[in-house]
């Protein structure tokens, strides 16, 4: 078992050869901790992927310029690997759009070149680095565009190569979203690499999984839409799975997954300096409302009061008064048996005023 | 006795051999640094310290060659560093910190003769080159000779054996067929019995071709095309359509078994299936393979397409599965399991390196 951090690097903070190499300088300072480092594509590139199967092949060129250039101020030989890796984008044909082997090993170059270039940039700012692709270590099955990594027949993989990198005292990177299913490349779905991150640190037993990306963490409300909304400091994992699936903050539906299985840990979601801590504990007490959520649907939009506070007679009760009091009209309100939230269903056009609301009752 | 013998504890794990205290440090050079070469320094630097442990072998990685040079540390590259080569571009290991350009495996073996020679250069089967001149120059230095390339044993096989044997060294080649499934193992226990009949689906590219003509209902060229897509045939398949592969492969288990038989003995059919016969054959209750047989008594070997029943050993095996059926007079022995990958290759590999140095391994 290693104690330690599993830190995913997520494409929202991959953008440009500086942005790899100032998460490099990031992880120089805690690299005695880390345990192995998961990274995602560079941002945008999984979307370009995607076109250029659909038929825009130019993004696939794209995806390969974009990533050359980066490795060539690295290094000449690094940017001859970078584009062998990525040669299969240029020879993309319209069979990719229905075959959905031909896609996920479309997909997973993104990530794997994001893999090398992660490397190199740790080795220029002097941490050593090893590369460990995800094919090699993490056993995959099911449906080839959302697969599920299979545990067992990973771990005894996973745990050789980390303990390589232990002996060697280097960072081992792994890319993220991609795992191999009797020798060919799977996906986990879109969000993955997350699910890997998670997956490697419960079966690796590591102390906490740290998933980096460009906001503070997830906050009490969409603060563009509600200019008060504060980063929630802690919640549980039902919590922030529920945040997940009403729309607060995008996670792999599996992120949670292999901790309930295996050894819980501890996940932090937000910026280097400044995050959210998911803890495996189920209930804070008290319970209380951590945040709004809030997505479309039709003309309606759904809010959600999440929090293990949430689906209670009291809360219900207070909804229903501050709503009415700033006459606004409810479709419904309802909670499910399990689940930390108290979903009410708005007309578009109150909607906002119906967060602002809402948000006041966040801590009650 | 090229192979060293450590008499200090081993300081990376801290156990002793298994067999009789100490670990044994063997010499390995790889030739040939694509997918399967790849793999296996891959596979060597993450399960190094386990085979360590499980073995009493330690397994280092003297020198690695690709077309254009080597890469050469006669201490043997850390784990680490070997990850740093698979790392590199394609013919690029000689512009590693450990690079020699232009070396061939002359040069290496002028600096440092290894125990083990891996070869794991692509396979040619016109000239054979350069797995033949590879294979003689490690057996006549002395190196063990453990292969996942095919041409040379299946052009210069009894050659290939006799100076291994009056050089006392190990030739392994279970990764050339059926590397999943150890197929050669097996083979080489049936020394002794007669042969009626060899046949099998050794190929699986043509096996995962016709298996998708026929769920799919699609051409040739069609299913040739989506089994590149998923990447399961090579960008360039010739090899396995034109029927070399399997040819290669019979020729091979003919001669574990003791029958004398060259690549140019195979009478060879390239895969030309139409949709149409395999859909007559499904109505009859047939299946269409690609089928690799060896007729015992001197009857000589065949690959190409032929029926077998659907409902039989070898009609049963679809998709990227390898099945052979052997009939010994006294017995019909059935085998099937996964063909290839550069994964199972890679492990077939490594199985074969243990094995040459099985003396040193519990019984």
């Amino acid at each position: 078992m290693m104690e330690g951090e599993v830190v995913k690097l997520g494409g929202s903070i991959l953008k440009t050869l500086d942005s790899y190499v100032e998460a490099a300088s990031r992880l120089t300072m805690i690299k005695e901790e880390v345990v192995a480092v998961v990274v995602s594509a560079a941002r945008g590139v999984t979307d370009k992927i995607l076109r250029a199967c659909e038929d825009d092949l130019k993004a696939g060129l794209e995806v390969l310029e974009f990533y050359y250039a980066m490795a060539s101020q690295l290094s000449p030989g690094l940017a001859r690997r970078v584009s062998e890796v990525l040669a299969p984008l240029k020879k993309l044909n319209d069979d990719c759009k229905d075959n959905p082997w031909l896609q996920a090993r479309m997909l997973s170059l993104g990530e794997a070149a994001s893999r090398l270039i992660m490397v190199e940039s740790l080795e220029h700012v002097g941490v050593k680095s090893m590369s460990v692709p995800a094919t090699s270590v993490l056993e995959g099955y099911g449906y080839p565009l959302n697969a599920r990594i299979d545990y067992l027949g990973s771990k005894t993989r996973l745990l050789s190569a980390l303990r390589l990198a232990v002996s060697e005292k280097a960072v081992p990177v792994i890319e993220g979203f991609v795992a191999s299913s009797d020798g060919r490349v799977v996906v986990l779905g879109r969000g993955g690499s997350d699910y890997t991150a998670t997956a490697i640190a419960s079966l690796a037993g590591a102390r906490r999984v740290r998933l980096v990306t460009d906001v503070d963490g997830i906050y009490t409300a969409d603060p563009r839409r509600v200019p008060g909304a504060r980063v929630v400091e802690s919640m549980g994992y039902l919590e922030a799975l529920e945040a997940s699936r009403m729309g607060a903050k995008k996670m792999h539906p599996r992120t949670f997954e292999p901790h309930r299985l295996f050894k819980p840990v501890e996940v932090l979601v937000g910026g280097w300096d400044k995050a959210t801590r998911i803890h495996p504990k189920p209930y804070t007490a008290p319970p209380r409302v951590k945040l709004v959520a809030s997505k479309p649907l039709g003309r309606l939009e759904v809010l959600a009061l999440i929090g293990e506070g949430a689906p209670t007679p009291k809360v219900a009760s207070r909804v229903l008064d501050a709503l009415y009091s700033a006459g606004v009209s409810i479709k419904s309100l309802h909670a499910v048996s399990g689940r930390p939230s108290l979903t009410i269903m708005v007309d578009r056009g109150s909607s906002s005023k119906a967060l602002e609301v809402l948000h006041s009752l966040v801590g009650v | 006795m090229k192979v060293e013998r450590d008499e200090a504890p081993n300081e990376r794990s801290g156990v002793v051999s298994p067999l009789r205290g100490g670990v044994r440090s063997v010499r390995v050079a790889v030739f040939g640094f694509g997918g399967v070469g790849r793999e296996l320094a891959r596979l060597l630097a993450f399960r190094g310290g386990e085979i360590e442990r499980r073995y009493g072998i330690r397994f280092l990685v003297v020198a690695v060659a690709d077309s254009r040079g080597a890469a050469v540390k006669t201490e043997g590259f850390t784990g680490y560093e070997l990850l740093k080569l698979v790392e590199a571009h394609r013919g690029g290991v000689s512009n590693t910190p450990w690079g020699r350009s232009g070396w061939s495996i002359n040069e290496v073996y002028d600096e440092i003769v290894p125990d083990i020679h891996v070869e794991a250069t692509p396979p040619d089967y016109s000239t054979g080159e350069p797995g033949l001149s590879h294979a003689f120059k490690a057996v006549r230095k002395g190196a063990h000779f453990v292969t996942a390339n095919k041409a040379p044993l299946a052009l210069k096989f009894w050659e290939i054996m006799e100076e291994a044997s009056k050089n006392d060294v190990y030739v392994g080649y279970k990764a050339t067929v059926m590397a999943g499934t150890p197929l050669v193992s097996m083979l080489r226990g049936l020394r002794g019995y007669s042969i009626r009949r060899v046949e099998g689906i050794l190929n699986a590219t043509t096996n995962y071709i016709l298996s998708l003509m026929e769920d799919k209902l699609v051409d040739l060229s069609d299913a040739v095309r989506i089994a590149v897509n998923d990447g399961v045939a090579e960008p360039d398949p010739r090899l396995d359509l034109e029927g070399w592969d399997a040819a290669a492969k019979i020729v091979i288990i003919a001669n574990t078994l003791g029958i004398r038989l060259g690549l140019s003995d195979v009478n060879r059919e390239p895969l030309n299936a139409s949709l149409k016969d395999v859909i007559s054959a499904a109505r009859r209750g047939f299946r269409l393979k690609y089928l690799a047989v060896l007729e015992g008594d001197g009857g000589g070997a065949w690959v190409g397409p032929g029926e077998v029943p659907r409902e039989s050993f070898l009609g049963m095996a679809r998709g990227v599965l390898n099945a052979v059926r052997i009939d010994v007079g006294v017995n019909v022995i059935s085998l099937s399991g996964k063909g290839g990958g550069v994964e199972v290759t890679a492990h077939a590999l490594l199985s074969d390196m243990l094995e040459a140095v099985r003396g040193w391994l519990p019984p």
